[in-house]
């Protein structure tokens, strides 16, 4: 049911929904995972086509080193986007910011929509393909998801994450304890840019097309939503979040129209049924002291 | 006894002139005041007086409208509250604000981290764990380290703040109504806190508190205001028969 193509989506829903919950963990409700996903598509279908000498081949092959350099800039340039922009929007807290990110997703958009160099309404076509199969591209996928994930769960015992904890809980309170609130807020920004921007640039070569529609408002929505289902107090909700809602529209296509119907109920019933999504830290505690009652 | 052979040296915190005000309301009205080095200082008045606009603009959560504030001669206005805090300001809220999905350690170790970051400061692991260690032994919460804050008593909570504000490292301690929800035996046990917390770190403490017993068994000096004016200040007794004091409280004669 579920085929290496398919997986490797899923993987890309998990590691935008990470790059949703990063800002969500320093209690900023950010909408632009989708620019900085499109920046780092663009880039990506921008090079590997124009730029002989990553050895894009006639053939639509491509080295997996310029991937991996690629990721690299498509990552650094999210980024040093990010950085800039976040000094600004930043400024603006809880709906005014998720206003301010929406936007920001229109404005990349239409520029990507605009620009004389990035194919307007149909888009980049046959961007060099480093991989031959689907399943070629699980490993880099899964390479970030892991990695992502490592960060994630390192950052709760570090300065920066408990910071950021801090921050989401009470940000006044984290202000009068000499917290920098402003930089702490702009580096959650900016790690969830990198990680958007990394996975536009594998999104890119796996879908072999790139256009303006890849980083819409209706990404925004989805994105978000992989986080609210799957929780957004550990790392763990927003993968298995991006995972499920991935999949789900594939694997109800039996059902036909139903499925979009059966779609909407997931989302509307998830956050009624679990408010603090599917996987919680509680969730988490129970699953882990009876695996250590099972290994006694 | 700081305050009879009082030394002429700088006072720690200056306020001078200071002016607060929202729209028509003047919080605080050219409040002046210093506090010296090493002194518990009270700041006491009813309800609506401006103490906690005081600590406010000290902390520089509210921007003074007028007037100056320093810090052992360092201006402290125009400042961001995390600047402050690195200066040396330190304070907790009158409607406790703890980071609740932390635990009781991490709520010390955020505020650790700044002071941390300075070069002379044992960093590393295992310095860290022994001064959250220290700090929520001596506010007698060690036992419940690991416990998430949100699950904390009232009394346990207010004490888990101070623990955390003194992990900044300040040379100034400002606590809103510390003793405020708690019975009697507690509020014993926080004055004796206070006084060793003073000697421990050669504090100066700036308090706010509506419990009179306790400030003035506890204040070296006390500073009284009402309507945002300084109406009176002094040590205990003086300001305890000041007839402007009495007024404020129980209602003037005119």
């Amino acid at each position: 049911m579920i085929d290496n193509g398919l997986l490797v989506q899923m993987l890309l829903g998990a590691l935008l929904g990470l790059s949703v919950y990063l800002p969500l963990a320093a209690g900023q409700l950010s909408l632009a995972t989708p620019a900085f996903y499109a920046i780092g598509g663009t880039l990506a279908a921008l090079l590997s086509t124009r730029w002989a000498l990553l050895g894009g081949g006639v053939d639509g092959s491509l080295p997996v080193l310029s991937l991996l350099l690629e990721l690299l800039l498509g990552g650094l340039l999210a980024g040093v986007l990010a950085a800039l922009v976040g000094g600004l929007v930043l400024r603006l807290r809880g709906i005014y910011l998720a206003i301010a990110t929406i936007a920001l997703v229109e404005i990349v958009r239409v520029a990507i929509l605009n620009l004389p160099f990035t194919g307007g309404a149909v888009g980049i076509f046959g961007i060099p393909q480093p991989f031959a199969e689907a399943s070629g591209y699980l490993l880099p996928v899964l390479g970030l998801l892991t990695l992502a994930g490592w960060f994630c769960q390192r950052l709760e015992a570090l300065p920066l994450g408990q910071a950021m904890a801090a921050i989401r809980d009470d940000e006044l309170a984290a202000e009068c304890l000499g917290i920098d609130t402003t930089q702490v807020k702009l580096r959650a920004f900016v790690l969830s840019a990198v990680l958007a921007g990394a996975t536009g640039v594998l999104a890119a070569h796996f879908l072999n097309t790139w256009n303006a529609r890849q980083g819409t408002f209706d990404a925004s929505v989805a994105t978000l939503a992989f986080v609210i289902l799957g929780g957004s107090r550990t790392w763990l909700g927003p993968v298995f979040g991006g995972l499920l809602l991935t999949a789900l529209p594939e694997l109800l296509r039996p059902v036909g129209d139903a499925r979009l119907v059966l779609f909407g109920l997931v989302i509307l019933l998830g956050p009624v049924l679990a408010p603090q999504g599917l996987i919680t830290p509680a969730l988490l505690e129970r699953l882990g002291s009876l695996g250590r009652g099972a290994a006694r | 006894m700081s305050l009879l052979n009082a030394t002429p040296a700088e006072p720690l915190l200056e306020v001078d002139g200071l002016t607060c005000r929202f729209g028509g309301l003047t919080a605080l009205d050219q409040v002046s005041l210093s506090v010296n080095e090493g002194e518990i200082f009270g700041l006491i008045g009813p309800n609506g007086a401006g103490k906690t606009t005081l600590f406010n603009a000290l902390s520089g959560v509210t921007t003074a409208s007028a007037g100056r504030l320093r810090l052992a001669g360092c201006r402290l206005d125009g400042l961001e509250p995390h600047g402050i805090n690195r200066l040396g300001i330190a304070r907790t809220f009158q409607n406790l604000r703890l980071f609740e999905s932390l635990s009781v350690g991490e709520n010390v170790e955020v505020g650790l981290q700044q002071r941390l970051r300075q070069p002379q400061a044992g960093a590393g692991w295992g310095a860290r764990r022994r001064q959250v260690a220290e700090l929520l032994e001596l506010v007698e919460l060690a036992d419940v380290t690991a416990r998430p804050a949100g699950s904390l008593s009232y009394g346990e909570r207010r004490r888990l703040e101070i623990a955390r504000a003194l992990a900044t490292g300040p040379r100034l301690l400002l606590l809103d109504e510390p003793a405020a929800g708690m019975n009697p035996a507690e509020k014993d046990d926080l004055t004796d806190l206070i006084r060793r917390l003073r000697e421990r770190f050669a504090l100066t403490i700036l308090l706010i508190e509506h419990h009179v017993p306790l400030v003035m068994g506890l204040c070296d000096r006390i500073a009284v205001l009402n309507f945002g004016r300084r109406i009176a200040l002094g040590g205990p007794d003086a300001v305890r028969s000041d007839p402007r004091v009495v007024e404020a409280y129980l209602g003037g004669t005119a």
